[in-house]
């Protein structure tokens, strides 16, 4: 275990100190980068908050241990997804494999596992937040309140349907729905 | 996946499985590859879900700290040393403690539109005397902040009393408060839409959950149903001039 861990707690306590503490630690460097490739201020911010969301994302996982420092973790988060950005405008053709080189030698080989599998998780979890927006209001309401403890009588009677039966009859046909959505093609 | 395995997982991620089928389930998810993906998959379903609230609780808390930490390097004058007299130097200084003094206003942590105006009534529902422990448990929690506590507590209400309203009213405050707007707002339908006298009340938060969502137009909507006579008129009013 990294002795950074201790942001990843913070992380997952949604703790505000803890989280003010990684930004006045590592945010600084962020806006360097970015505004060096051509990003602004308010993109820094955005792609800073992104890495750090990528991050959370992974220590939702309960084995999840941070293993290298969280600087570096979330320099090669950021500096990707910032290329991703770039490339996906159009815009520095050409700079992404001169960049990722520069900061892949940068950083030792279990922070780039580390921040490829975080990415990698990172989009897949997207993919169930895009999914689920695609989802009627009524599949949506009803997963969430079944999700959150609600009990199913309740939730029955808060969504207006005729019996549990019902409710969880529309439960399966939305999550059949939802899963065809997160396997089709993007 | 054949029909019979989708209703056996369906049934067994709705916990309507006796625990030595749902043991059944697991260990074929452990023994049949194929079956196992598809067990893969809706575990992941089902977890995304359970952290959806503490992750947008997260991303809200990103986004009110972070202006804080970004910008500040742009705006500070550069270092140059330079011979000055006394009355410059001081005029110097000023106008830096300005610009320091504006960056800071700038660029502090202030609290969201959502943030100023959700202020919860106290709960006060406990008559002395009265012996009903899930009611005190709820306004103890409650007054005190601890939302989770009182959910619990409101909820075991709830199952004893279906529908009254003053318990779904304070469950949707605590929804609210926990960041849950959608289900907040499903709390606050029953009473927004009959008239009982938490109507104003339930219209109230039910604005703001949709402000917390950032759905504007929704908000306005909602507030202007509120009449002069109303509770929370005079604060609505602020409301729709802020937004």
């Amino acid at each position: 275990m990294h002795i950074d861990q201790h942001y990843i707690e913070a992380l997952r306590r949604n703790d505000p100190q803890g989280i003010q503490a990684i930004y006045r630690q590592f945010a600084a460097q962020a806006q360097r980068w970015i505004n060096q490739h051509n990003g602004s201020t308010a993109d820094a911010q955005d792609i800073f908050q992104e890495a750090i969301l990528t991050v959370y994302e992974k220590a939702l996982q309960p084995d999840f241990v941070l293993t290298c420092p969280l600087g570096a973790l979330l320099h090669v988060i950021y500096s990707r997804r910032w290329m991703d950005r770039l490339r996906h405008k159009n815009r520095e053709q050409g700079v992404r494999n001169a960049e990722e080189q520069r900061y892949t030698l940068e950083v030792t080989e279990d922070t780039l596992v580390a921040a490829e599998d975080a990415l990698a998780n990172q989009t897949r979890q997207q993919r169930f937040a895009q999914t689920f927006t695609q989802l009627s209001d009524l599949c949506r309401q009803l997963m969430t309140l079944l999700t959150n403890g609600i009990p199913p009588q309740q939730a029955a009677v808060e969504l207006q349907l005729n019996s549990v039966n019902t409710l969880y009859r529309r439960k399966n046909a939305c999550m059949e729905r939802w899963r065809t959505l997160i396997q089709s093609p993007e | 996946m054949n029909e019979k395995d989708a209703t056996l997982l369906d049934n067994y991620f709705n916990d309507l499985l006796p625990e030595a089928e749902a043991l059944t389930v697991r260990q074929r998810a452990r023994d049949d590859p194929e079956f196992a993906a598809e067990f893969a998959l809706r575990q992941e379903i089902e977890t995304w879900l359970q952290h959806e609230p503490q992750r947008q609780a997260l991303a809200e808390n990103l986004t009110q700290i972070g202006p804080a930490f970004f910008g500040a390097a742009d705006r500070q004058p550069s270092l140059q040393v330079v011979q000055v007299n006394w009355p410059r130097r001081a005029a110097i200084a000023a106008a830096f403690a300005l610009l320091l003094a504006a960056v800071w206003f700038v660029f502090s942590p202030r609290p969201s539109l959502y943030q100023q105006y959700a202020q919860f009534t106290p709960m006060n529902v406990v008559e002395r005397g009265a012996a009903d422990a899930d009611k005190a448990v709820a306004q103890t929690a409650f007054n005190q902040k601890n939302y989770p506590e009182a959910l619990a507590a409101l909820d075991r209400w709830l199952l004893a009393v279906p529908n009254d309203p003053t318990a779904a009213l304070y469950k949707g405050m605590c929804l609210l408060a926990l960041h849950r707007p959608v289900e907040a707002r499903t709390t606050f339908q029953p009473l927004t839409d009959n008239d009982t006298a938490l109507k104003a009340d339930a219209i109230w938060y039910t604005a703001l959950a949709y402000l917390l969502e950032n759905d504007k137009n929704r908000c306005r909507s909602t507030l202007q149903l509120l009449t002069s006579d109303d509770d929370h008129y005079q604060e609505a009013q602020k409301l729709l001039h802020d937004l």
